[in-house]
Parts: C-alpha cells; structure tokens; sequence
C-alpha cells in the first residue's frame, strides 16, 4: 500500500520526501529494455536454432548451409575503419549523428556432401539498444554516467540512428495462445461457402516470433485452418490435420469434439459433415502426412531428397501451433480439437465472440520482440540469399566450387546483403521491409523519434502503446472505445483527440508489459500443481458433462468439472501469491465460468511474455499481486477498504482484491494535472496534450546534446501546488514552467477569446523567459571524392573577422544575424565559399569537431557542429498553458503600473478572463489557484493528487479554511484597484497562484508575410508555405467576404493584382489564347509584333488575364477542347 | 603575392581545441587526425573567442 | 453612512466604487484646505504614510509614476570576455541587470542626453571577474562547498565599480549593489565569469530593472463601526475575523481599536450572526500610501521626486494648452 497522504508538506519535509519517494526512472523504460536484454540473452540462441537449414545441389555435391550461432557485440565504430579506439559512447553518437551499433557475426555451417566447415561472419552492425545489456552505460552509477555525458537518470530503451534517438513503438497484438472466437463478415470472403464465423490464435514461438491461424467454419460444418506462408494464405481441412497429428478414428474425433454438448443434434451434424470432408486416401496418419507433404513441399521450398512425409512434419513444426514443442502432436490435436469445439459453440449461439479490441484478450508487443523478429528473417534470408547467388552462378556457367572455403569468402560472402543495414533501414524509417510481413498488420510507422521536447513528451514515447496502424483507417470506432477491461492497464485520459485518439493510448504508471520468459522446467512444475489439484488428463477423464478446458499457456494440459476448477483456480491463486510450489508470481489465473451466451468458459492460466501486468493488493493474504488483463475481468478488485466495507454490506460483494493506490489507473503523464479529480474530462486530456508541449529543461546534458532544435525555459520553478507524481518522478530535475499570480478579471479587453495579459513586469524579471538551441551539422564527406575542408583563407581573413576565425568556423560567443559569415569551406580549387547564417538573430552556443561519418576513411575535420542560441522571450502572441487544458495566448504586455493592483499592492503576472470557466468546468484549475496561494502565504507546498477530497471533506473547505487562517478571504477573493483609474474595481476579484506552462508555439516560428516572392511556375500565383517564403492563401471564404462586401477594387487587387496578373494577347479572330505569339517583324528588324499563328493574321489585342487561365487553356487544348474568347475593344 | 594566398588546406594555421572528454587543449590542424592528442576523444570544442561580447541585460 | 465619502463594503464587493456625487470642479483653495499627508512610519526602505483629501486620480498618478517615470541607475551593458557558468550569456547578464544599485541617480543624465555618446556623466562601469578553483588542503570527502571551492558563487558584492573620470571626486564612496548577498551563479572550479558592466540612466517605464520601488501601493482607508455592544464568544469570534490588532476584546466587550490595519478579508460576513454587528466601509479620499525602494533612494525621496515628475508633466500640459490659446 502507498504511504498515506499529507496534504501539507513544508519545503523541508519535501526534500525528505523526495528522497524517499523517488522512483527508478528506469521504471519508465523497463518493458523496452528488458524486452531487448531478453531477446539477446534468451530469445536470439532460441530463433538462430529454429532457423531452417537450406540446401541446395551444386554440381552433384549437395550443400546444405546453417546458421549455428549469431552474437551481437560491444558497441563500436565499424570494424572496417582501422582505428585505435573503436568503442563508442551514446553520447558520441547523439553529437556526431552516427548510430550506436555492434557488430554482428554469424557462425555459419557448411556441408558440402557431409564435408561440414564452420566459419565466422561479420554481417554489418545491430543497432544496440541504450541501457540495454550490451549497453556500456547499463552497469554504471549516477557518477559515472555523468561522467560519459549522459543524463543523471538516463534511463535508455531507445537506439540511436543517426544521431536520433529511436523507439520502436508498444503495439497492442492479439493475446498469444489463446483462441478467440470471432465474428467477421470479412471471413465470408475466405471461400465458397465460408461463414463469418471463425476462431482466430495467434502462435507464437519460444523466441518471440509468431504465426497466425484462423480456423473457418463453411456451411454445412465443414471446418478448414487458414494460415500464411511468406505472404499467401492457405486453407487446410480440419479433418485433414487431425489425421496427420494423431492416429485416430473417426469415432475418436466424433467423440472428443460432441462430449462438449452430446445433446446437441446440429452438432453432431456438423461434425459428421465434417469428418467427410477429408481428401481421397487420407484415413491415416501416414497417408495425412504424405497428402500434406505432396502439397506444400514446393511452397516449403523442400529439397528433392526430402520425402512428402518430412515435408509434411516440416509444415506442422513451421506453421500449426507453432507455441506447441514440434514433436508434441497430441497437444496440437487437442488444441485443434478445442478450437473446433469453440467454433461450433459459437455458432450454436451457445457462447459469445470474444471482442478483439478489448484489452482482455490483447497484450503488448515490444521491442524486443520485433528487433528479434526482424533479425531472424534476417538471418533465414541470408542463407536463401547465398543459395540463389550461388545457384545463379552455376546457372551462368561459372566456375563454382563449394568445397574451397576461400570461394566463400572471396565470392559469396562479399555479395551478401548487410543484415545490419536493414536494422538501421527499419529503425531510422519505421518501415518494415519483409518477406513474411513478421505476422504484421502493418508495414510502417514502427519505430518513432523519441523527441526531447521536454520530460514529459519524452517519457511518453515509452509508455505510448498503438493499436496498429491497420485501425487509423478503418471506419468504424468501436477499436477506439474505451473499455472497462482497459481499467489499470491503459491510461483513460491521456490519448490525443484527433485521429489517432483511441489508438494510441498510454500504459498507466504501474502497468508494465511482461519481458521475461518463465523457464520450461518451472512451466513443467506448474503443469504437475494443476494436476496434483485434481486436474485430469485429457482422454483419460471420467468426468460428467460439463467438462471444461484447462489451458496453460496455449495447450489443454487437462479438463474438470467446474467445481473442481473454481478450487483449482482459488488454490493456484494462493500458490502464486504466497510463492509456493514455485509457481511464478506472472502467472494469470483466469477462470471463466460458463454461463449462457456468456464467454466460452474453462480456465486459462498464462506465464508467456508480453502480457500486461499491474500490482494489486490480495486481501487474502494481505500481499501484493501482479494481475494481467483476461483475469481482471473475473475479479472482484474493490478501489478502498471502504469501498469493500461498504459494498459487501449493500450487495454482498466479496473483494478479493484491492487497488494499490486510486490514482494507479492514471499514465505517467496524466499524474501530473494537478486536481484532476475536479476538471471536465475531456480538460485533463487536452493537459496531457499541452504538457507535452512545453518548454522546459529537456535535458541535464544539454551541451552534449546535437538535436535539430532545443527548446529551454531558462528558469524554471517547481509548481507550489503539484500531485505525488511530481516528487516520486523528481520532475524538479526537469522543470517544466513558472508559478504566476493569476487573478480572474475582463481587464482591458485584450483577454477575451482565450487570450491573456501578462505584467510586462513580471517579463522584464524573467518570467517565462526561454531560448531555442539550433544545431546545424555541416558534413563535407563527399562520397565521390571531391575534397573539401574548413578554412578561411588569408585574402578572405580580413573582411570576415568579425565572424570567422582562421579555421573557418565562427567565433564562440557573437552575435550572428542574418547574412553574417557562418563558415567558409575551401575546395579543392582553392576557391574560399564563405556560407552565410540563415535565420533569426543568435548567439554562436557552440561549435563542435565531429568525427567524420563511421564508413569514411578520411581522418580530416570535415564536419562540424554549430550550435547556436535563439533567444525566445516572450512576446505578443506567444501560447501559455495552465495545467488544465486551459491555453491562451498573449495579446498583451500590459505595463505593471498599469495592471490591478490588491489590498497589499501585489499585481497579477496573469489576467485570466472568467470567461474560460463556465462552459470548460475546470474547478481544478480554481483549486490550484486558492491552494497555490495558501501555499506562498504559509510557506508551504500542497499535495494535489486526485481523490484525496470527498463530499464530506471538501477541497474548497480546506483551502478556504487555509487561506482564512493566514488573514485572507476564505473564497479566494481580493479587493483590487484598477491601476489606470486609481479607484476600487466594484466586484471581488478571485486571485491567486496557478503554475503556468509556456507551450512551444511562438509566433516567432509562425508569422509570416510577403509583399513580393517566389510564384509557382506553372500559375505564376504565389506559392505557398512559410519557409519557401509563400502567401498566406486568400480563400473562397475570403472572396465571399470581399464580394458580399462589394468592395470589387479589393477583390481584385487580391485576386489578381497581387497574384498572376499577366498580359496576354488574343486573336481577334479566332479567338485563341494560346494561337498568339510575338514574332520578330523581319530578320533584322528588332521590332516584333503579335501575330495569331492559328489565322496567320495581325489582328491580335492586348488583355489582362490571370496567368493561370492560359494554363487553364492549354489543359483543355490537351483534351481536345478550344477556347476561344471573344473580344472587342471598349 | 603573398605566399600563404595559395596554402592548401591542410597546411593552414593550427587551432587550438579544448577535448570533450578531458578537457585539454589540443592544438590541431585541420588536415591533422580528429581526436583529442591526450585522450582520443573524437569531440573538440572550439573555444569561446577572445573579444568581449557586448549582452543587453534585459 | 454619506457615500460620498465613504464606500460600502458588501461581501463580495462594495458599493459604487466611483464617488456618485462627484465634485469636478477643482478648487485649489479647498484643495490646500482638505489635502494632509500623514506620515505613519518610515525607515530606509519602506514607507507607509497617509495622503487625505485627495481624488483617486492623483493618488494613482504618484503610484504610477513612483513605479515608472522616477529614474535610477540599472546595469544595461555588460561586454562579456568569459562565461564558463551554466547560465548562457543572457541569462547571465539578465540577472546581473536586475541588481539594484545604491546610487542617486539624480546626479547622472541619460545617455539620449548626451546623443547615446557615453561618458562619466552618463555612465558607471563595473568590472565582474570571478574564477573557481579547489580550495587547496581541502579534505576529500568535503561537502561544505566553502570549504572544497574558492569562489563558487558569483555574488553581488563581486561587481566592483570601476570609476572614470571625475567620478572618483564626484561620488566619496564607492558606488556598489544595494545588497551585498545576492548570489548571481554558481561555479565550479575550472569556470570563469568575466565581464565589464555599463550602468546607465532610465525609467521604469522602459523596462522594470529602473524601477525604483519594489512596492509602491495604496488601499483606502477601511472604517469599521460596530453597530452594538459585541460581548461574550460573539466578541472573540468577531475579534478572529479581522486582521490581528483591528478589535481588541476589553473586559469582554470588543472594540475597534485600529481599524486602518485591516485588509478586508471580510470573513465576518460569512458568518449569519456577526454579519449584522459590524458596519464596514473605507474612506473615499483617504489612501494608505505603502512604498518600498529597491533601495538607491530613500523612500520619502522617491515620493518627492514623483510628485516633481508629476509637477513637471503637469508643466508641460500647461505650456502646450497655453500654446494653443496662443496660437489661437
């Protein structure tokens, strides 16, 4: 349980606080990072022994390849540039924009005709993720990571491409393992005959890669297994595979899939329409086998030694139950089994479709998992890629000898793709590029840059999980929905509006993804509990109907009666907690009791990876507990003790479970809105919005940092009014905006429509106060070998002192403006270019050597990076924030003499219009206001942590009563003078402290003018876009205005005037814009005259049209239609 | 003509560079290999210049 | 209670504020009559006194021009040769601008004076030069940063004035910040700020550094009348709602005894029976001046000076009205 609360916390008990609250930064970025660490300790040996062998005949020899071992080393510079040191540190990377990477080699095995060789391959180089294991950073303290430039708390989970910090976003996958009845017209499409109902599972390996099946139901009640290989989808008949994974009789089948309901005569109709579908001479296992072999082993790619009935094995361990260990067929056959009992269940109507969208039946993809995947096809595709290049070298008659290892190595190996590159393609472009699509819905948008904007954006990159991009396009909103299942798991507040809102949702503080694998030997254990509880063996059971399933982790390890089952599940659940038996404290125990048209029931107990967790508390035993998302559903989880008490004395209702803490169902982000308890919903989301919009300080280490753009609020202050959240995350190392006196007040009238005034004051002493750190990174490696370098040469010198030093580069600490020298490069000519600094007024920050790009051989400075500092205080336009979804932008900076002024002569640094809260209802932002004020005046901070007040102890009452003891009015209330009249405003004025955000928005990056400038060349009208330096386009709506206006020499002044007004010339006689041309009157003569070339007559005027409409001519000439004006003079 | 108007590039003045790791200063030329001459360090500061820099206190 | 005189305190806010019954017409001699300044305490940098018998509008006038038309002397200029700190260079010389300067400012003339061309009329120079190191023979685990560091924190007192031409004849004492403890940045050893600093003359108006108050405010006088004998409980509780030392419960009665020090929280109108008791108005032209310098003139002096600045303005409307009728 979490400590209690103090509502009051004096300055000294908060630093005490701190220390004691503070949570592992690294908590934020545990499911990356371990789920990467997982994947190179555990699930990468696992993948490289499930790769399949190739082979291939090469002139008689038979060559079979393999890969035996892959390892991904330290992070370092390519191997290939000869270096003394080649280690690397995040930190150089982020500077000199180069990737943080390791060198993969690959142990690959070679059997020429049982001849085998084995030789090691370096294969190009794995991005490493930071903080990571492989990581140089994961084993150092605070010191000593300060010492390599980093963070305090860096607290990694992201790679760096290029210099840019990558995170390969959470996806929300299907849960694994566990069949899924659906509904979906779209199976109807499957085939002739096919319904729309199914039942979906998603397989997946030991080393994290996964298969999809669908089992399909076609009228009549044939059933067949639908799956992809490399792309192209399958249907197998059920019967069919029944056969080749058991030898059993059609009674046996009959049998096993009726026990569910014996008295249901549809059923059986089903089953026996079922039984007859299977092909000719397939009513054996062995005949099943060598019928499946003869079909695929061309799509298997199998090698023409291999008979059908290996082939056929080989198809059952690659693409049936692919969770299943391959030799263990009776599994897959009960599993198979199972789904067909569901499927015809959900056809009876007997039980419900499980609901794909709800996060019951979801988990959450990693990083881990995906790098994993992406490496494993990798590695599959290296050998198919040495088999084709060999073969197509024997095919073009060239001389090929396998048996010589240098052939490998001087001909094969070097034409052999870069595994590493198409790591660093997938995280630098979010793009997957695959010949199996990875069990994807998707083929972009994997990998995000973690941009430091500030803390908060930051740290939700990390705990941002997307639904797919498959769903941004679907129309229907039902995937959007929030849903109760999603409780203590997925944020209800912070998503964005717009498209993407419900798509991309935020875990909640204390939901962290599953990484680890529990070992097989513990798996086996539990197996032998759940029988040891009275579970029994399937096939060997006398048991009354009903009999349920017993699922662990995707296999029925047995049935019992649901009594029997309800004890199993209460007594496993005890295991867990206590920790006895070593049952592992992930496990899920998720009993679903039958109930008519209810979910299909039995129980289902999961330890596999990626499910979500969440602590609670067990009453039972007092302990805590993590839960996943499918057991929740079926448990009793009270919020507070007196919510238990209460409800089991009104309903009867006993908890057996209980919250951690009430805010618990809230993200990272969300934490952080102070009384979010208080404000209209939709306000809270808009604040998750907002903050991660604002400037503040992104980061400790600014100064070894080479991001395109930072924005830095110079001082920041830690809000007097701030949530529990700020002092467990230390925001104060990241602060994120300014305590203001806010008072309530129309003032002027440049505060209406969300605007604001801020005390030019308050400015003046640097309030708000920010700069903009730009680094432009000039790199002169040119691949084709032009040489270039830095350097002002000494005819130059002179003129541009003042801004260049010797070198080229400019002097640390001016001014630069627009046009002033930047830096000079000397080419091989000798010729000096002296480039020119873009943009706003700002001082040179720094300016950094790099090292040259890692593939390049020369050693000379050819790249730099000049930082330099914008300064950005506020000014007339500029957007400010409260912490409630409450923005507004400056429309002026009244003088402070100017502002209203209280009882004891303090001015507002803010004028807030009431306006903005009647209809937005954010009473918290009226909290904050009176608390903040209670806090300056005793000295004190104040707790805002939502649920903390009740009706029965109200905020408003609190704080009142805190305000009145420290002499002011209990309502928040002052009297106010106006500072222009000198006389007492009439009504009370409600003031007080509110901490304010100033978002990244500044007019300075949006305002945008022109008189003259570029046209587009086809039109001639002005183009658009601020930094091409466009117009700002003058719309129908705008003309509307003007014509409804009637003020027709404007119209046309915008219209035309200042857009592509031309002169053309119009044949008088035909009529023709585009006929018309100006021909020189003689070869001598310089004297040219307008002719029509169409009526080869002179008879040709002069008018005034838009530029565009001779375009509109000739558009139409291409089609085949004339235009034709007709003209007469006035 | 003066005799520096045709220096190749690498031949120009050497600078003096402060090492992102130690903090030394290193003078290099620009043809010279990039790194730090006392630590290896592949990052060099130019210093701030000698002039003053005239700052509006407001 | 006249409202002409006085304005009604109601519980969320008062009674016509403008005087319903104004009297526009000015009359000098009554002016000279009724007008008193009433001087309640003062030292060398608050000031609280009364201004009676005046309008609003000319109380406002000194309170506006005490924060923005009196001039005084403010860092503007710094030329900055070595900023090692944390703090970039404008934040730096941002910080420095604000110090407030113990300098009379009257004896300067501002640089639009004197064509923007400085010289020792118009200008102070300071020097700042301050470089950590490592204290030498400091213990190894020492936290005290006194003891590990030399100069780890840039403070006012660092700014050191450097006089130029007569100015050392003109001014005795050295000129220096008003405060002497304010710390500007921190440093570390191996960092150095270094930098000469240009004073100069100007307003408040044009940025808040040359403002020579740090509070200048007035409120109305506030009247609290009790309308019957307040005794028992009902006299403690009365006492509680208003600022300490506004009613005093003698021999179980209460009784206002100093009903300027209350700051109108009004709290007893929240209570049903003590709401009736009390009758809460203020003076319409009674004004409770509170001024506080930043700390380069006297407070009295400031005062001074903004109604010399108001006489001024007032001047000049008067020479250019007469202008008019001149012209005319």
């Amino acid at each position: 349980m979490e400590a209690p609360f103090e509502r009051i916390i004096t300055p000294a008990e908060r630093l005490k606080m701190k220390e004691k609250m503070q949570i592992d930064l690294r908590d934020i970025t545990r499911a990356h990072v371990e789920s990467f660490n997982e994947f190179i300790s555990h699930n990468l040996p696992l993948a490289v022994e499930d790769l399949e062998p190739v082979m291939f005949d090469v002139n008689d020899q038979t060559v079979t390849t393999r890969i035996v071992g892959c390892s991904i080393g330290a992070p370092s510079l390519n191997s290939r540039v000869v270096s003394a040191q080649t280690d690397i540190t995040p930190a150089e990377c982020r500077q000199c924009h180069v990737s943080y990477k390791g060198n993969i080699t690959l142990e690959i095995e070679i059997n020429v005709n049982g001849h085998v060789t084995t030789v090691p391959r370096y294969v190009g180089q794995a991005p490493i993720m930071v903080m990571s294991d492989k990581c140089i950073l994961s084993k150092l303290t605070t010191a000593q990571k300060i010492a390599k430039q980093e963070e305090a708390r860096e607290f990694g989970g992201y790679f760096i491409i290029n210099g840019n910090e990558k995170v390969i976003r959470m996806l929300m996958m299907a849960r694994r393992n566990h069949p899924m009845a659906l509904i979906r017209p779209s199976f109807m499409n499957r085939g002739f005959k096919y319904t729309e109902y199914g039942v979906q599972i998603r397989c997946v390996r030991p080393d994290e890669t996964s298969q999809r099946l669908v089992l399909h139901l076609i009228e009549g009640g044939r059933c067949t297994l639908g799956f992809s290989i490399r792309k192209r989808q399958y249907l197998i008949p059920a019967i069919l595979l029944l056969r080749a994974l058991k030898d059993v009789t059609e009674r046996d089948i009959y049998e096993a899939i009726v026990e569910s309901d014996p008295t249901d005569s549809t059923l059986k109709e089903h089953v026996k329409a079922m039984l007859n579908a299977a092909p000719d001479n397939t009513y054996s296992q062995h005949t099943s086998l060598e019928y499946l072999g003869a079909m695929f082993r061309i799509e298997l790619g199998m090698h023409p030694s291999i008979s059908n009935i290996e082939a056929a094995r080989h198809l059952l361990k690659q693409y049936i139950f692919v969770h299943i260990p391959q030799h263990d067929y009776t599994a897959k056959y009960d599993l198979l089994i199972a789904m067909i009992r569901r499927l015809y269940a959900l056809k009876s109507g007997r039980v419900r479709a499980d609901n794909p969208d709800s996060p019951m039946n979801q988990e959450v993809l990693q990083a881990g998992q995906i790098y994993g995947a992406l490496l494993k096809e990798q590695m599959q595709e290296y050998l198919l890629a040495m088999k084709r290049f060999i073969t197509m070298q024997v095919n073009m008659g060239r001389e090929v000898d396998v048996g010589d290892q240098s052939y490998f190595r001087n001909r094969v190996f070097p034409t052999m793709p870069d595994i590493g590159k198409a790591l660093d393609y997938f995280l630098a472009t979010g793009n997957l590029k695959s010949t199996t699509g990875l069990d994807q819905m998707q083929a972009a948008g994997f990998a995000i840059v973690a941009d430091k904007l500030n803390i908060l954006r930051y740290m939700s990159h990390f705990r941002c999980v997307h639904r797919g991009a498959y769903f941004a396009e679907m129309k229907t909103t039902a995937v959007r929905k929030l849903l109760p299942e999603a409780w203590g798991f997925i944020c209800p507040v912070h998503t964005p509006d717009g498209a993407p809102c419900g798509l991309l949702n935020h875990l909640t503080r204390h939901c962290t993804p599953q990484s680890k694998a529990v070992s097989p030997a513990v798996i086996k254990q539990l197996r032998q509990v759940v029988h040891s509880l009275g579970v029994q063996e399937v096939g060997m059971h006398r048991i009354e109907p009903p009999v349920l399933d017993v699922f662990l982790d995707g296999v029925v390890v047995g049935v019992a009666n649901v009594k029997t089952i309800e004890a199993v599940a209460l007594k496993l659940r005890e295991y867990k907690v206590l920790g006895l038996h070593n049952v592992p404290e992930v496990l899920e125990i998720a009993f679903i009791p039958p109930a008519e048209g209810g979910v299909y029931p039995g129980l289902y107990l999961f330890t596999t990876p990626t499910r979500m967790l969440r602590p609670v508390l067990h009453l039972g035993t007092n302990k805590r507990e993590l839960i996943s998302s499918l057991e929740q559903v079926y448990l009793d989880i009270g919020v507070d003790i007196a919510e238990c008490h209460r409800n089991h004395e009104k309903f009867g209702i006993n908890y057996t479970h209980m919250e951690i803490s009430k805010h618990g169902m809230l993200s990272v982000v969300s934490s952080f809105t102070p009384f979010s308890d208080f404000n209209q919903s939709p306000r809270n989301m808009y604040q998750c919005q907002m903050g991660k919009q604002t400037m503040g300080i992104p980061s400790q280490a600014i100064p070894y940092r080479a991001d395109n753009k930072l924005y830095v609020l110079n001082s920041g202050q830690t809000p007097v009014v701030h949530p529990r959240a700020y002092n467990e995350y230390n925001l104060d190392d990241y602060p994120l905006g300014n305590n203001a006196v806010v008072c309530v007040i129309a003032y002027t009238g440049y505060d209406m429509e969300d605007a604001m005034i801020i005390n030019k004051g308050s400015i003046d002493r640097g309030f708000m106060h920010a700069r903009v750190l730009k680094t432009e990174i000039v790199d002169l490696v040119d691949r084709s070998g032009v040489s270039k370098a830095f350097g002002l040469l000494p005819r130059h010198r002179a003129e541009n002192s003042d801004f260049l030093d010797d070198d080229g580069l400019p002097r640390v600490g001016i001014m630069v403006e627009k046009g002033d020298p930047f830096y000079a490069v000397v080419d091989e000519e000798q010729s000096n270019h002296i480039h020119r600094y873009k943009g706003e007024p700002a001082r040179i920050e720094s300016v950094r050597l790099l090292l040259a790009s890692d593939t390049s051989t020369k050693r000379e400075v050819q790249r730099i990076a000049i930082t330099v500092s914008v300064n950005r205080n506020p000014i007339i336009g500029d957007k400010f924030a409260s912490r409630h979804g409450q923005k507004g932008i400056l429309s002026q900076m009244l003088p402070s003499e100017d502002m209203p002024f209280t009882e004891s002569g303090i001015t507002p640094d803010i004028i807030f219009n009431p306006h903005g809260f009647p209809s937005r209802m954010t009473i918290g932002m009226l909290i904050e206001s009176m608390a903040g004020k209670a806090g300056c005046l005793h000295e004190r901070f104040y707790d805002s942590t939502p649920f903390q007040f009740d009706e029965d102890d109200t905020a408003v009452e609190f704080f009142g009563e805190e305000l009145r003891k420290a002499g002011y009015n209990y309502f928040g209330h002052e009297r106010m003078y106006s500072g222009i009249t000198g006389e007492e405003l009439e009504v009370d004025v409600f003031i007080g402290n509110v901490f304010y955000q100033r978002l990244r928005h500044m007019v300075s990056d949006k305002y945008q003018v022109r008189a003259t400038g570029p046209v587009d060349s086809r039109t001639r009208q002005p183009i658009k876009g601020r930094k091409r330096h466009g117009g700002v386009r003058f719309g129908e709506m705008e003309r509307d205005a003007l014509i409804a206006h009637g003020t027709a020499f404007l119209l046309q002044d915008r219209l035309l005037r200042c857009s592509d007004d031309s002169e053309a010339t119009v044949c008088k006689s035909c009529g023709g814009v585009l006929s018309t041309t100006s021909i020189a009157q003689s070869a001598a003569s310089r004297i040219r005259k307008d002719v029509c070339l169409s009526c080869k007559d002179s008879k040709v005027v002069k008018v005034r049209l838009p530029y565009v409409f001779r375009y509109l001519g000739a558009e139409l000439a291409g089609m085949n239609i004339n235009m034709s004006l007709d003209v007469s003079e006035i | 003509m003066d005799q520096q108007q045709d220096l190749l590039p690498g031949q120009q003045v050497a600078m003096e560079y402060i090492c992102g790791s130690c903090g030394r200063r290193t003078r290099i030329r620009q043809m010279d290999s990039l790194a730090c001459t006392n630590c290896g360090h592949r990052i060099l500061y130019k210093p701030r210049t000698a002039r003053p820099v005239q700052v509006n206190c407001r | 209670m006249d409202p002409r005189t006085h304005v009604e305190m109601a519980r969320d806010h008062v009674l016509h504020p403008s005087n319903p019954d104004a009297q526009d017409a000015y009359d000098f001699q009554a002016f000279k009559e009724k007008f008193k300044i009433e001087m309640q305490a003062i030292d060398g940098m608050d000031m609280e006194f009364d201004m009676i018998g005046v309008d609003a509008a000319i109380a406002n006038a000194v309170r506006r021009i005490l924060i923005s038309e009196v001039p005084t002397m403010a860092i503007e200029q710094a030329y900055i040769y070595h900023n090692s700190s944390v703090l970039p260079d404008e934040m730096l010389a941002h910080r420095i601008g604000l110090i407030p300067l113990a300098v009379d400012a009257r004896r300067f003339r501002t640089l639009e004076e004197d064509n923007n061309e400085m010289n020792d009329l118009n200008t102070l120079v300071f020097d700042l030069d301050v470089e950590c190191k490592h204290r030498e023979g400091a213990k190894a685990g020492e936290t005290d940063k006194n003891k590990k560091y030399i100069n780890h924190m840039v403070m006012s007192s660092d700014i050191k004035w450097q006089p130029k031409g007569n100015q050392k004849d003109r001014f005795k004492t050295a000129i220096c910040p008003v405060h002497e403890d304010i710390p500007i940045v921190e440093l570390r050893p191996g960092q150095r700020v270094s930098m000469e600093l240009h004073c100069s003359k100007g307003v408040g108006k044009l940025h808040a550094k040359w403002s020579p108050v740090a509070t200048a405010s007035y409120r109305n006088a506030p009247h609290i009348v009790l309308k019957q004998r307040v005794t028992g409980d009902l006299a403690y509780r009365l006492q509680q709602c208003f600022t300490d030392g506004v009613i005093e419960v003698r021999d179980g009665e209460a009784e206002v005894v100093n009903s300027r020090a209350d700051m109108m929280s009004r709290e007893h109108l929240r209570h049903d029976d003590l709401a009736p008791l009390v009758h809460t108005t203020r003076r319409r032209n009674h004004f409770i001046f509170q001024v506080e310098s930043t700390g380069a003139l006297e407070p009295d002096v400031l005062v001074c000076e903004a109604v010399g600045v108001l006489k001024d303005k007032c001047s000049r409307l008067l020479d250019q009205l007469n202008a008019i009728t001149g012209t005319e």
